[in-house]
C-alpha cells in the first residue's frame, strides 16, 4: 500500500454517495409543531367539522338525486368512547340475488380470474388488482345468496366519523410530514403548504367518497358498497399521501443543491 | 372463526410495522448522520491483484461491452485477470470471448461445454475461481458497465483484513424504456442509495449482491467457496457474517446494469430471488440466532433481512384478512385502514425499499422529476405480493420434495450505456 498517498487527505469532490442533508433542529421542531397543531386540531374541532362534511355530503347527495334521512348519533368508532358525527341513510332498495345467479356471478369470476392467472398479456400488477376486486365480488355473491340474503354490512348508513370524515388521514400525514418531509432542507412554506393540501384533499375526498358509495348504493344496488368502499377508501388515501409527499419532496429538491453537506 | 382473523391480521401489522420501524431507522441514518466512507480514502492506493469473473451463458448481445469496459479500466493491467467463463452458451458468446482473448494478454476465455455438468451461474463461478489468481474475486454479470475508476473502488476496503466481501452500487442503465424500468430504477435508487449505505453505516449486514462486487479469495475459500443456490449472494454474506467477517458496502462504487424490461421477465427474476432467498432464511436462521460472532443488532437485522421476502407474503394475507373482516363487520375499517396503510407503506416499492427510502434517495441523486413517479410504485407492491407469494409455495415445494435449482436466464435487451458512470460532484 502506497502509505504516504494513503495519509493524504482526498481532495475528491463531494459525491452523492457520501453526501447527506445537515440536520436541521429548528426544522425538525417546527415540523413536530405543526404536526401537534394538525392532529390537536383534528381532534378538537371533529364535531364542527363533521357538521361541515355533513352539510357537504348532504348537498351532494340532493345533487344525485338520492333520498336519504339524517340523524346525529353516537358512533362506535375507536371501541364506543368516541361520539361520531351525523348518520345518512338511503331506502332500501334492489331486490335480493337468487341464488342461481349468484353461483353464476361466483363463476363468472373464477373463470376469468384463471384466464388472468394463466394469461401472459396481462401484466402481473394487474392480476393482482383483479384478483382482489374478483375475491371482493365472489365473496359478495357468495355471502348475499347464501348466507344472508343481504349484502354484508349496513349499506344503506354512513356515519361520519374519524375514519369515513378523512380525519384519519390526517393524523397520518401529520405524522408522515412531520419525520420525513419537515426535517428535509427547504421552505417551510412549501412543507407547511403541502402538508395542508393533504389535509384539505383528505377530507373533501372523504365526503365525495362517501356521497359516491350512499349514492351507488340506492342508484345501482347494494353490492357495489364493498368495491367502492374498500378499494376506494384505504388504497386511494394511501396513493393520495404518496403522491402529495413525492409533490412536497419534488418542491423541496428544487432548492436542495445548495444545502447538501457532506 | 372472526376473533382469530382480527388476532392474525393485528399480528401481520405488528410485523410489518417492525419493518417499517426498521426502514424509518435507516432512512433518517441516511439523510442526516453521518456517512460510511467504505475505506474510499485509500481507493488506488491500496491495489491488489484481482480477478474478474463474468460468468456467461449467451451473452452475445452483451460480452464484448463488459470485457471492454474492465480492459480500459484505471487500474494496473498487470494485476487484473479477466475471466470470461462461457457457460454452454448456444449463440456466438465463445467465438466473441475468444476473439477478446486474443487481443488482450490478460483476458482469459473459459468454456463450460461438458454435456454432463451442471450448469448455472454458480457454476460458471465455481469453474473461474479454480482458475483464479487475485487475492480478490470480482464479479460482473455481462450486462454490466463498469466504469474506469470502479475496481479501484471496489478493492480499497479490502485493506482492512476483518473484509470479506464487497459490494457496489446498481443503477439501471435503460430506465427510460418503458414504465416498468422506471419503476425498478426507483427500486434499485431506494435499495441502494438508501437502504444499503444505512445499513454499512449502521454496521448492520450489508448483503453481497452476486454482481458488481466480491469476495477475497482467502475468506471465500475459508467459508467453502461458491455454493450452488439461487441465491448464491446472499448465502455467501451469511456465510461471511457467521465466520467473523463482514461486508462492506461501497456506495460510490456505481455500475450501471440492463434491468428486465417486461413483466414476464420481471416474474421469472423476483420469484427466482425470492426462492433463493426463502431458502436461505430456511438454512440460516438459526445459525444467525445462535452466532455469537454476529452482534445483537446484527442477529435482528439478520432475522428480518431473511424474512423480507415473507413480508409480501404476509400483506397479502393480510389484505385477505381485511375481505373477510369487511364481511363479518367485525369492526373491519380501523383494521383495513391501518393494515393497508401500513402495509403499502412498507412495501412500496418492491421488497427492499420503502417509498419514503425511493423518495429521500432520488433527493440525494437530485433525480427531480423521478420524485413525481412515486405513487405508479404501487403496481410493483401488488406485483411484489403476488410474485412473493408464488415463490413460498415454490420454496416449501422443493424442500418437501428436494428438488434441485432451475436457473432461469435474465434476457439482454443491449440497450446503450453510459460509458461510465457519473463521477464525483454529479447527479445524473
Amino acid at each position: 500500500m502506497n502509505v504516504a498517498a494513503a495519509l493524504r487527505p482526498s481532495r475528491e469532490p463531494s459525491h452523492r454517495a457520501l453526501q447527506r442533508f445537515p440536520f436541521d433542529k429548528r426544522a425538525t421542531m417546527a415540523g413536530l409543531v405543526v404536526a401537534g397543531i394538525v392532529m390537536a386540531a383534528a381532534l378538537s374541532f371533529a364535531n364542527a367539522l363533521w357538521r361541515v362534511e355533513a352539510d357537504a355530503l348532504g348537498a351532494l347527495l340532493r345533487m344525485s338525486g338520492t333520498p336519504h334521512s339524517v340523524t346525529d348519533a353516537p358512533r362506535d368508532a375507536f371501541g364506543g368512547a368516541v361520539a361520531g358525527g351525523a348518520r345518512f341513510t338511503v331506502p332500501e332498495t334492489g331486490s335480493p340475488i337468487p341464488r342461481p345467479a349468484a353461483l353464476a356471478g361466483i363463476g363468472a369470476f373464477v373463470l376469468a380470474s384463471a384466464v388472468a392467472i394463466r394469461s401472459r398479456r396481462v401484466p402481473v400488477p394487474a392480476k393482482v388488482l383483479w384478483l382482489l376486486f374478483a375475491a371482493i365480488g365472489a365473496s359478495t355473491l357468495w355471502h348475499t345468496g347464501f348466507v344472508s340474503g343481504v349484502p354484508p354490512h349496513p349499506v344503506r348508513t354512513m356515519s361520519i366519523g374519524f375514519q369515513r370524515g378523512g380525519l384519519l388521514t390526517v393524523v397520518v400525514a401529520a405524522l408522515l410530514f412531520a419525520f420525513e418531509v419537515f426535517p428535509v432542507p427547504g421552505r417551510f412554506r412549501t412543507k407547511a403548504g403541502w402538508l395542508l393540501g393533504l389535509c384539505v384533499f383528505a377530507v373533501a375526498w372523504s365526503v365525495v367518497r362517501m356521497a359516491v358509495v350512499l349514492a351507488t348504493a340506492y342508484h345501482i344496488g347494494p353490492w357495489t358498497f364493498l368495491y367502492l368502499h374498500y378499494l376506494a377508501g384505504p388504497v386511494v388515501d394511501f396513493l393520495t399521501i404518496v403522491t402529495f409527499y413525492s409533490f412536497a419532496t419534488y418542491g423541496l429538491s428544487k432548492r436542495l443543491e445548495e444545502a447538501i453537506a457532506r | 372463526m372472526t376473533p382469530a382473523v382480527q388476532i392474525l391480521s393485528f399480528v401481520i401489522f405488528a410485523v410489518i410495522s417492525v419493518y417499517a420501524a426498521r426502514h424509518y431507522r435507516f432512512l433518517w441514518n441516511r439523510l442526516f448522520q453521518r456517512q460510511d466512507r467504505a475505506y474510499q480514502d485509500l481507493a488506488g492506493s491500496y491495489l491488489p491483484s484481482v480477478t474478474v469473473i463474468i460468468p456467461m451463458h449467451n451473452e452475445s448481445r452483451v460480452a464484448a461491452g463488459v470485457i471492454e469496459h474492465l480492459v480500459d479500466a484505471d487500474y494496473p493491467q498487470e494485476l487484473v485477470q479477466i475471466l470470461a467463463v462461457n457457460d454452454h452458451s448456444t449463440d456466438d458468446t465463445a467465438e466473441i470471448i475468444d476473439a477478446a482473448a486474443s487481443r488482450y494478454a490478460n483476458v482469459t476465455a473459459v468454456h463450460r461445454t461438458d454435456p454432463d455438468e451442471a450448469r448455472g451461474k454458480t457454476e460458471a463461478l465455481k469453474t473461474g475461481t479454480a482458475l483464479a489468481t487475485g487475492e480478490v474475486i470480482l464479479v460482473f454479470d455481462a450486462d454490466y458497465r463498469p466504469g474506469r475508476g470502479l475496481l479501484k473502488r471496489l478493492v480499497a476496503p479490502f485493506c482492512d483484513p476483518s473484509v470479506g466481501a464487497v459490494m457496489g452500487r446498481v443503477v439501471p442503465s435503460n430506465s427510460a424504456a418503458n414504465a416498468l424500468t422506471r419503476l425498478l430504477d426507483l427500486e434499485r435508487a431506494g435499495g441502494y442509495q438508501a437502504n444499503l449505505q444505512a445499513r454499512q453505516n449502521l454496521a448492520l449486514i450489508v448483503q453481497y449482491g452476486g454482481t458488481v462486487g466480491g469476495a477475497r479469495r482467502s475468506v471465500l475459500d475459508a467459508v467453502g467457496g461458491w455454493v450452488t443456490h439461487l441465491t448464491e449472494d446472499t448465502d455467501l454474506t451469511l456465510r461471511i457474517y457467521l465466520r467473523g467477517f463482514r461486508v462492506v458496502y461501497v456506495n460510490i462504487a456505481e455500475c450501471y446494469e440492463e434491468v428486465v424490461q417486461d413483466w414476464a421477465a420481471r416474474t421469472k427474476q423476483l420469484s427466482r430471488w425470492a426462492v433463493g432467498h426463502n431458502t436461505v432464511m430456511l438454512d440460516y436462521l438459526w445459525p444467525t440466532l445462535r452466532s455469537k460472532l454476529l452482534t445483537p443488532r446484527q442477529k435482528i437485522e439478520g432475522v428480518l433481512l431473511l424474512g423480507v421476502y415473507l413480508a409480501p407474503v404476509l400483506l397479502l394475507l393480510g389484505w385477505v384478512a381485511s375481505i373477510y373482516l369487511a364481511f363479518v363487520s367485525a369492526g373491519w375499517y380501523l383494521t383495513v385502514y391501518t393494515g393497508v396503510l401500513g402495509s403499502l407503506s412498507f412495501n412500496a416499492w418492491g421488497n427492499l425499499a420503502a417509498f419514503n427510502e425511493i423518495g429521500s434517495a432520488l433527493l440525494l441523486d437530485r433525480r427531480k422529476r423521478s420524485i413525481l413517479l412515486l405513487p405508479l410504485g404501487v403496481f410493483s407492491s401488488f406485483a411484489g405480493m403476488w410474485i412473493c407469494t408464488g415463490a413460498l409455495f415454490k420454496t416449501i415445494k422443493g424442500r418437501i420434495r428436494k428438488t434441485s435449482v432451475v436457473w432461469d436466464k435474465t434476457p439482454r435487451y443491449a440497450t446503450d450505456a453510459p460509458a461510465t458512470p457519473v463521477e464525483p460532484g454529479g447527479g445524473r
